[in-house]
């Protein structure tokens, strides 16, 4: 005859308890700090290429791709080393434009829009912005903000399908209805 | 066989075990009301963006795809002549470069007091229509809750705050700005657009 084995009625010990009450937390722990920083990186891409600013980028091109906007050759350079242009309303060679163009950044709440518009001119491609960007560590020329949409946006390695060259990329300063945020756009330029 | 252990919990036990269900549940109640809360914002939030987004897109579309070649802007609000006027009516007619002709309407009217402060015994309501004239469909602004007043009148959670139109220096632009008890004004709809550009 098979003897039956005795069931071990003893329970856990209070230290097996707490150990595996420990390595739960532990587990809950590690979840909670892996998925609470992705609520913060999608609350922080909401102000990326929103509506509003891409609507703001698009017209902002419409008006750098008019003849009368004057990109000059040395500009192409600074563009082309490496670097990036400002945008000014003063590079439009038609007085009326020019009126318009101050108007349309003051509408569209572009960042210091009054005084030097952050509206950067650069090559389609991205890389060596990007480097440029990322080589200003202390923010003296760029914002904090607009850093990390820089270094949120991809190459474009791949040519443009427009054969566009340059891009343009723009800070807004959302002033109206009482609150202050920034947002951010890029779009292509064809010039 | 054996004897079974029939001494049962003393209520040092019970009252420990008591404590800890009750704290244990007191914690996870602040965090899931916490999240639920949080749930319900990024429910608004989406709500608000995709009416944002629609009704943007299709007043962009004709604006941008066709082209803007003249606005005239008509507000009709309480005045002098007329101070019991319920509400305020924005009427936007835009002159596209084909001939054809949009309108976008804004319709505001708030529980309470109208524009000149006069005393209104009507309801809230907020609507946005925008298409060919007199065909305007309409987009009623999404319904995020109510509360009543004191008069029994509707007073939506978000309403419309403030609408500001301008057609200077050859720019048109018009901005509704909404207002919300958990969302501030963080959300509204701008739409700026050169004139015969």
């Amino acid at each position: 005859m098979v003897k039956m084995k005795k069931l071990n009625s003893k329970g856990f010990v209070m230290t097996e308890t707490l150990v595996v009450a420990v390595f739960i937390m532990g587990i809950f722990g590690i979840m909670y700090n892996n998925y609470y920083p992705l609520i913060g990186e999608y609350e922080r891409r909401e102000v990326f290429d929103d509506v509003d600013s891409k609507y703001g980028a698009f017209w902002i091109k419409r008006f750098i791709q008019h003849s009368s906007y004057d990109l000059s050759a040395a500009q192409k350079n600074t563009i082309n080393s490496n670097g990036y242009v400002l945008f000014s309303c003063n590079n439009i060679n038609n007085d009326y434009r020019k009126t318009m163009c101050n108007k349309l950044l003051k509408e569209l709440e572009v960042k210091d829009y009054n005084l030097q518009p952050k509206v950067y001119i650069t090559k389609y491609n991205l890389e060596s912005f990007k480097n440029y960007v990322e080589a200003d560590t202390n923010y003296a020329t760029f914002s904090g903000g607009f850093s990390d949409y820089v270094n949120f946006l991809p190459m474009y390695r791949v040519p443009s399908l427009n054969d566009a060259a340059y891009r343009v990329l723009i800070e807004f300063d959302r002033n109206k209805n009482g609150l202050n945020y920034t947002t951010y756009a890029t779009i292509e330029v064809k010039k | 066989m054996k004897k079974l252990n029939n001494k049962g919990m003393t209520s040092i036990e019970v009252l420990l075990a008591f404590i800890v269900v009750v704290m244990l549940s007191v914690s996870m109640y602040t965090t899931i009301s916490a999240y639920q809360n949080k749930q319900n914002i990024e429910s608004f939030k989406e709500k608000i963006m995709t009416y944002k987004n629609l009704l943007t897109k299709e007043i962009n579309d004709d604006l941008i795809k066709k082209g803007l070649i003249a606005v005239n802007v008509e507000v009709q609000e309480p005045n002098e002549a007329n101070p019991n006027r319920t509400g305020t009516d924005y009427i936007i007619t835009f002159t596209l470069k084909n001939g054809q002709q949009k309108r976008m309407k804004i319709h505001v009217v708030k529980a309470g007091e109208n524009a000149a402060g006069v005393a209104v015994d009507a309801n809230d309501s907020f609507i946005i229509s925008y298409g060919d004239i007199n065909k305007e469909m309409e987009y009623p602004i999404p319904n995020l809750g109510s509360t009543k007043n004191a008069n029994g009148k509707i007073v939506y959670d978000l309403r419309i705050n403030t609408v500001e139109i301008s057609t200077d220096d050859g720019i048109f632009s018009v901005m509704v700005g909404f207002t919300h008890p958990d969302l501030t004004n963080r959300y509204n709809i701008s739409i700026v657009c050169p004139i015969n550009f």
